[in-house]
């Protein structure tokens, strides 16, 4: 019975091993997946080799070539170009940001304030943006974009063209979810006695607001903002349907340019992106654990 | 006499899901004088809260209307009412230091800086927590948040105070603490205090009136004598205290004193004015403490005969379950005021049992059980 027994809690401690380095072993693979290739393009920009394929050594020449273009006449065209294509994904990134989270947040506080009878309706519309495929939306947006400009042609006799302006509105478009969802959770979590009691000792709606409940939501609102952000500075297949000459940001112009040909300037403005996202992430982090303090 | 607060003929219907409306309160009326200390106690569920939020202004009365100091609130909104709640959580503002808490209410009345430290800081001194102004309120004990939550209600000086169960959240020996501090600052400051509570003990050691609610109506409004002593109906006997209920028949009433028949056997004297029709029904309420339990040898033509069933020691009293001769049986208590001495009684024991009738409280309220029915009092 005692052996039977040994042999029993030996085996539970033998599985519970087995499971512990799996489960770590598992983890450390998915790191590794996830990180390995980005640390490859990171070592890579360094590489004196025009090819990503060989290692031929250390240099800073592709950043070099990078800030040599700005403002210089005969700078290389293609980094002429990045550089454009850069601005470009940083205006629309910018703008899309800030217009998305005003409207998300607004979404976010009608959804929780009000109660209305087609409530769950216009949730599940909310949600939908996320949820169907970046190349539906797309495409409708691209259809939409081409009736309208017929329309207004039609009206006015003014031909609109695709550009930074219709990135922008689809950017807008699919970011007001990503933010909403984001507050809203938020929102959630916000004990409605504190805007009670605000009310009780004086505080009009208004007063409410931007007393107690936007400080109170304000990691949420930002944490949607970084979200919209980052997501419009990757988008390719929405940016791709609605960009028109000129209005080539990041990944549409890095897409184009890998069948072209592969510059290991591509690698050097990637990492410096990557770094500007640590950045970010690194900030936002520090803001929400001083807004948590305060 | 001023009147804080009164409701009229107040009623509040929540519409619920699949359009099943419930109606949480009804027909209320209820009047709360000036700069006093007004309990409303009662089970939960049955709208201690609704009330409360009716008088500050979270909800709208379906039906009637709610006046503070004789003026009808209406559809105010709670900003623009003159009373402030201290909520059952507290309610802090978590980014808020404890003096901006405080300061809240009076920067929102447009009160100068100047003015609002002096006034924060006397209201913080007022429940003492001076020296804690920078902390926030999660850096803060649960009865020091309390402290924080008063402190920033009371700085408005607000012509009521409402509160939903303050200290529901401390353990017991702090809340015993601040029930005497509350009472304290009530008087000192003269401020009329509403005062939810499902602690009847509660109710009945800060209040100088207190209604006693069930199911959305109000079943007594009395001081805590009135309703400890005077219970008006079985509930608020069997929810305030602890008591016994014998069920009898009414077999004679005279010289301002009914004659009642418990269980068919035992006859009991107790004094009662209004007219009582020979055969009805009533309860008779005793208190565990007012019934005195007596050796065999004790000699009262009035005691009646019991035998213990339990005996139960709780520290200050010591609780009995008597069993008459009848099928019922009667909670005692009895102070513990010589331990040792006189704690002899044992289970299985005869004994004597004395009850002074105007100790006895009678509801006309009641019905024979089915199982009594072979000791009804057949009517000639
Ligand atoms: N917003 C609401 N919608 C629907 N029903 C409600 C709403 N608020 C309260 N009720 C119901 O009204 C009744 C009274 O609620 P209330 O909160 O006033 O009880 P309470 O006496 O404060 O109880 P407790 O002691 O548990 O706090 C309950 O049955 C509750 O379910
Ligand atoms: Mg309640």
């Amino acid at each position: 019975m005692r052996n039977a027994l040994t042999l029993e809690r030996r085996w539970d401690l033998a599985i519970r091993f087995l499971g512990r380095v799996g489960l770590w072993g598992i983890t450390l693979a998915a790191l590794l997946f996830l990180y390995l290739p980005i640390a490859i393009l990171v070592i890579y920009s360094f590489n004196t080799s025009r090819l990503n394929a060989v290692w031929r050594g250390f240099t800073l020449d592709w950043y070099r070539s990078l800030f040599a273009g700005i403002g210089e006449s005969g700078a290389d065209v293609i980094t002429g170009q990045i550089w454009d294509a850069l601005f470009n994904s940083l205006w629309v990134g910018g703008i899309a940001t800030v217009v998305a989270t005003v409207f998300g947040t607004m979404v976010a506080l009608a959804l929780e304030r009000f109660k209305f009878r087609q409530k769950t309706a216009l949730e599940a519309l909310l949600f939908l943006p996320i949820i169907i495929p970046d190349i539906t939306m797309g495409i409708s947006l691209l259809v939409f974009f081409s009736l309208v400009f017929q329309l207004i042609q039609t009206v006015t006799g003014v031909r609109l063209v695709l550009g930074l302006p219709t990135v922008i509105i689809g950017h807008i478009a699919f970011n007001i979810s990503y933010v909403a969802v984001t507050v809203r959770s938020r929102i959630a979590e916000l004990d409605p006695a504190l805007e009670e009691a605000a009310q009780d000792l004086g505080a009009n709606e208004w007063r409410t607001f931007y007393r107690v409940t936007l400080p109170l939501i304000f990691p949420g609102i930002l944490s949607g903002a970084l979200l919209a952000f980052t997501l419009s500075l990757d988008d390719f297949v929405i940016t791709f349907f609605t960009a028109g000459v000129g209005s080539t940001t990041l990944p549409v112009f890095v897409y184009g340019m890998i069948k072209l040909s592969v510059t290991p300037a591509i690698n050097a403005i990637s990492t410096l992106m990557l770094m500007a996202s640590f950045l970010i992430v690194l900030a936002s982090l520090a803001l929400q654990r001083r807004s948590l303090q305060l | 006499m001023k009147l804080a607060i009164e409701l009229v003929d107040v009623g509040k219907t929540f519409q619920g899901q699949n359009q099943r409306d419930f109606r949480a309160i009804d027909q209320l009326n209820l009047q709360i004088r000036d700069g006093e200390f007004f309990s409303l106690l009662g089970p939960s569920g049955c709208g201690k809260t609704t009330i409360l939020r009716m008088i500050a202004g979270f909800e709208s009365p379906t039906v009637g209307e709610v006046f503070i100091h004789g003026e009808a609130m209406g559809d105010r909104p709670p900003f623009h009412r003159p009373v402030n709640t201290v909520f059952q959580n507290y309610a802090l503002f978590p980014h808020l230091t404890v003096a901006q808490n405080v300061a809240f209410g009076l920067e929102m009345e447009g009160v100068p800086q100047t003015h609002i430290r002096s006034r924060v800081g006397d209201a913080l001194a007022l429940v003492k927590l001076n020296g804690l102004e920078n902390r926030h309120p999660r850096q803060l004990s649960g009865g020091q948040q309390q402290r924080v939550a008063l402190a920033r209600a009371l700085v408005k000086q607000p012509e009521v105070l409402l509160f939903d169960e303050p200290l529901g959240a401390l353990d017991l020996k702090l809340r015993k603490a601040m029930q005497l501090e509350l009472k304290a600052m009530q008087q000192q400051v003269g401020i009329t205090f509403v005062y939810v509570t499902h602690d009847q003990e509660e109710a009945l050691t800060m209040s100088d009136r207190i209604a006693v609610l069930s199911e959305g109506k109000v079943l007594q409004v009395g001081t805590p004598t009135e309703i400890y002593e005077e219970p008006s109906c079985r509930f608020v006997a069997d929810f305030i205290g602890e008591s016994n209920f014998l069920i009898g028949q009414v077999i004679e009433q005279a010289n301002g004193g009914l004659v009642v028949l418990v269980d068919g056997e035992l006859t009991l004297s107790v004094p009662y004015e209004p007219e009582l029709p020979v055969g009805k029904v009533v309860t008779l309420v005793i208190r565990p403490e007012k019934v005195t339990i007596h050796p065999q040898t004790h000699s009262d033509p009035l005691a009646l005969q019991g035998t213990i069933r339990d005996v139960v020691y709780l520290g200050t009293d010591t609780r009995f379950v008597v069993q008459l001769t009848s099928k019922s049986t009667l909670i005692i208590r009895r102070q513990n005021l010589h331990p040792g001495k006189l704690d002899t009684f044992t289970v299985g024991e005869a004994v004597k049992i004395r009850v002074a009738p105007n100790s006895m409280r009678v509801l006309p309220e009641g019905s024979l059980g089915p199982e009594a029915a072979s000791g009804v009092l057949h009517l000639p």
